[in-house]
């Protein structure tokens, strides 16, 4: 049930996704894939007993239903695809020839049930399959004939089951075990002589695509004669050597070959292998290295297999709606993509083995004049463009693409395109040219435009072609006419409306006029420029040449007219709405913004946050300082009672606060990303006193609560202390007050005692500053309060 | 009156630390040079890949319409982040009592604000027109 539904899937695989276009040649025999073609397929299968022991799981059912849906898929592209299924042994059991198409893939596919899971022939006899295939072709006026052939060994009259002899047309008598080596020995000449089978069937035009189950070396000679001189060696001269020929010693891998060796409609990639690691990659530098460009591709077909029971996985696309198939008995993986003419990359995993397949379309020529109007005897220029399956082909693809012409001379591509010069045009109502676009092997396109060749007539003439006009919404799009009045007259344009196709598929009409008419009077005079006016029924994405035929009656001779084609290279989409564009534009502004902001606030965060005390060696000591009044005034801090080293303690951090005894400090850090951030330092008293640094190059601050510094002041050297104003005004009595402190230290810089005498010191030196600085701002208080100057 | 109090990063009894400073500044000093220069080569990038490219992304047009997302891939990849470490280095680098030596702001600023115009004015408006004209086509 696995295998039938693998089978499905790999049919499935195989069909393209709609109206195929692709033109890839490639069908055995070097037939031609075109509407008129007949293609004949006879899958002639294996039917002897070996096959219980060569292939027990039916293998070959898988790989030759691949072969029925791959050649269905031909069927939309061909006139008629033909097949027949028919089983060979010791006799030739024909089938009958099907019309292949949706409908009867159904039919086609029973039939390879019920042909190819029959093992019951006792011999093997290539000369009853050769015959029985040289028949089937018999009188065939099909244009594109093959015989898929499968087997899994050698011509073998069996000796085991000859005892009661065995007729054969061939051999005179019954072939018994005393006669069968002579009658085995008649089997090369009969198919490989001149006038055999394999001539006859070369004669017919039969391709033979040959796969054998097996080894060929185990092959004897005879039977290796006739497997690959049909199967392409013209060295061993049987038949035309039209063939191909494959072998597969594995039978799990025999889906994969038939898979592989039956792709039609496309050419394989010669250059593609998976790495060591199982990894295969298929982008559009592969493909371009294969025979066409790649914006030509319009299918790739990923086959790949990779080990019983793990199939290949589709790891990554850049392609949209891939279909992957795979089959875990066999291990393998059929993945189909569809490029769409851009950079592309399709990447599968766990792959040992792959065949890839790319079916493209030729690109098509498209010829235009270089000027609206052509006239006969004069030299004239003629331009040439490729239309792909995927839009224009533009830049360095242009140099894998050859452009042939009879009519004129051929240049080397600009990154548009190719022009074609005649010298001087012929006395004639028109001028065929005729362009051969050849964009790989097979891939052939040719077309023939006609131009009309006037007569000097001196009617008003479009001297160039209008240069390539773009915009948006419906228009009206104004296109700049250079237009030569020479005796003056009328330019008219015959037919106004033209056709673009939009990228959806959609028709767009585009409509062309002067002013709303369709034609334009015009004074004989020197060159002018003429507005034409081009409106689109619809909008849409579309770029496009669009063609419009124009005719000319000169003043003088109204009788006369003569008719050119002006060629507008026209690009337009949609318009954009104004207020959807300012909502996107101001959106990715914000986003820009917010994420600015969060930069600059993340780092303000980052630089304010409070240095790590125990990674900075960093400690705290708690003293307790005397305060008292001077006679003349002043205050004098003095250390009452000095930390011993005994005493440093760690203080309790995190990145936004620091808790040193009494001393807090918090980060600060403003929403407002200019606002630098700062720490808040507080002792939890009324009035703080706190000196920061090395001494006088320090800072020095006396203030309310708490005051405004650094996050890296807590790497210290800082002496912090704090007076209620209660003390204060104990002291304004005389009184002496003692006052918390807390110092932070490095103690790096000092060790045990010498800590304790360094961090007396320090706390005694900014002590004295601090009473200073409280002096200083306790007389100024008292100024503000008694009003003193 | 400041006498023997050793300074953080000075004094003759902390010469490692010291040198350990000064290493901290040299790496920074370097991350700050490498995020100017990313800032400055980011712009010239960004300003790179709008050169030539038409005004209409329309369907199809993969490459210019890549071009417009590698360019502001490169703004919120490398931009952004550089400008992040820029502003971090030239903020905190400089030790504990000295405010960097190296100021070269201007070119830091300067190119994000020209990566951050161009992507914006001109691949972010352009994706934009693209966005407003598929979903107008569509509509």
């Amino acid at each position: 049930m696995r295998r039938l539904l693998l089978a499905a899937l790999v049919g499935l695989a195989m069909l393209p996704a709609g109206a195929a276009l692709a033109q890839t040649p490639d069908l055995p025999g070097d037939c031609v894939v075109d509407e008129n073609a007949v293609v004949q397929v006879l899958l002639l299968i294996d039917q002897s007993g070996s096959l219980a022991r060569t292939d027990p799981d039916d293998q070959r059912l898988i790989g030759a239903r691949a072969v029925i849906r791959s050649y269905a898929s031909l069927a939309d592209r061909v006139g008629r695809v033909e097949i027949q299924v028919a089983g060979f042994g010791q006799d030739y059991r024909p089938g009958e020839w099907i019309v292949l198409d949706e409908d009867s893939l159904g039919t086609a596919l029973e039939r390879v049930d019920a042909v190819g899971s029959v093992e019951d022939q006792l011999h093997t006899d290539y000369v009853y399959a050769m015959e029985g295939a040289a028949g089937a072709f018999a009188g065939s006026g099909a244009t594109c004939q093959i015989l898929f052939w499968f087997t899994d060994g050698e011509h073998d009259l069996d000796e085991d089951y000859l005892a009661d002899g065995l007729e054969r047309n061939y051999f005179p008598e019954l072939v018994t075990p005393a006669n069968v080596t002579e009658a085995e020995a008649l089997m090369p000449g009969l198919i490989c002589d001149a006038g055999g089978y394999a001539d006859r069937l070369g004669a017919a035009g039969v391709s033979a695509q040959i796969m054998l189950l097996g080894t060929e070396s185990q092959l004897d000679e005879a039977s290796r004669r006739v497997l690959r001189g049909m199967g392409g060696d013209p060295s061993l001269q049987c038949g035309p050597g039209n063939g191909s020929f494959q072998s597969v010693d594995d039978a799990s891998r025999l889906p994969y070959i038939m898979a592989c060796a039956s792709q039609v409609g496309a050419y394989q990639l010669t250059n593609v292998a998976p790495d060591a690691n199982g990894a295969l990659v298929v982008n559009e530098g592969v493909v371009d290295a294969g025979p066409a460009p790649y914006q030509l591709a319009t299918e790739i077909r990923l086959i790949t297999r990779g080990s019983a029971g793990s199939p290949p996985q589709l790891a990554s696309t850049s392609l949209p709606d891939p279909s992957t198939t795979s089959d875990a008995d066999s291990g393998m993986s059929v993945v189909l993509a569809h490029p769409v003419g851009a950079s592309f990359a399709v990447e599968m995993s766990g792959v040992a083995e792959a065949c890839v397949w790319v079916a493209a379309q030729a690109a098509t020529p498209v010829v235009q004049s270089a000027s609206p109007s052509v006239y006969q005897g004069e030299p004239a220029e003629f331009l040439v463009v490729a239309e792909g399956p995927h839009g224009r082909l533009e830049g360095e693809a242009l140099g894998r693409i050859e452009v042939n012409s009879e009519n004129g001379q051929v240049s080397a591509p600009d990154r548009t395109g190719w022009s074609i010069g005649v010298p001087t045009l012929p006395l004639a109502e028109s001028f065929d040219v005729g362009v051969e676009m050849v964009s790989g092997p097979g891939l052939i396109q040719s077309v023939t435009q006609t131009f009309p060749l006037n007569e000097q007539i001196n009617a008003p003439a479009v001297v160039t072609q209008p240069g390539p006009v773009s915009g948006e919404g419906l228009g009206p799009f104004a296109v700049d006419l250079e237009v030569d009045p020479r005796d003056g007259g009328e330019l008219c344009l015959t037919e106004a409306t033209s056709a673009l196709t939009a990228a959806n598929g959609e028709v767009i009409n585009a409509t062309a006029g002067f002013a709303g008419v369709d034609c334009v009077q015009m004074e004989a005079g020197p060159v002018q420029t003429v507005t034409m006016d081009l409106t689109l029924d619809r909008s849409g994405f579309a770029h496009q040449v669009i063609e419009i035929p124009t005719r000319s009656v000169p003043a003088t001779s109204p009788d006369r007219a003569e008719e050119g084609l002006l060629a507008i290279d026209f690009e337009v989409t949609p318009r954009a709405n104004p207020a959807l564009v300012a909502v996107i534009v101001v959106g990715l502004m914000l986003l820009m913004l917010a994420l600015l902001w969060a930069i600059l606030y993340g780092v303000n965060r980052l630089i304010g946050r409070i240095p790590d005390p125990r990674r900075n060696r960093v400690r705290y000591a708690e003293f307790v300082a005397e305060v008292s009044p001077t006679e003349y005034g002043q205050l004098e801090i003095s250390l009452a009672e000095p930390p011993v080293d005994s005493q440093f303690r760690l203080p309790r951090r995190t990145p936004s606060r620091l808790d040193a005894g009494n001393v807090r400090m918090q980060r600060v850090v403003s929403p407002i990303p200019w606002l630098p951030p700062y720490a808040r330092i507080g002792i939890g008293r009324d009035i703080i006193g706190a000196h920061q640094g090395p001494g006088l190059p320090g800072r020095t601050v006396v203030t309310e609560g708490s005051y405004r510094g650094r996050a890296r002041d807590s790497l210290g050297p800082l002496v912090v202390m704090g007076v209620s104003h209660t003390q204060l005004q104990r002291l304004a009595e005389g009184t002496s007050q003692k006052a918390p402190g807390v110092l932070l230290f490095d103690i790096r810089t000092a060790r045990g005692a010498d800590a304790s005498r360094v961090a007396a010191e320090i706390i005694n030196d900014s002590l004295g500053l601090i009473a200073a600085e409280l002096t200083a701002s306790n007389m100024v208080a008292d100024m503000e309060r008694t009003g003193e100057a | 009156m400041t006498g023997n109090v050793p300074i953080p990063g000075g004094g003759a009894t902390t010469t490692a630390g010291r040198t350990a400073a000064g290493s901290r500044v040299a790496t920074s000093r370097r991350w700050f040079y490498a995020s100017v220069a990313v800032l400055a080569l980011s712009a010239l990038v960004i300003a790179f890949l709008a050169l030539g490219e038409p005004w209409n992304l329309a369907p199809g047009m993969t490459a210019s319409f890549t071009k417009s997302i590698v360019a502001l891939l490169v703004t919120l990849v490398l931009v952004l982040p550089a400008f992040a470490v820029f502003r971090y280095e030239r903020q905190s680098a400089g030790g504990r009592w000295h405010e960097p030596a190296w100021r070269p702001s201007l070119i830091g600023w300067a190119g994000l604000f020209v990566a951050l115009a161009i992507a914006i004015g001109w691949h972010g408006l352009r994706l934009a027109f693209y966005i407003a004209r598929v979903w107008t086509g569509e509509l």
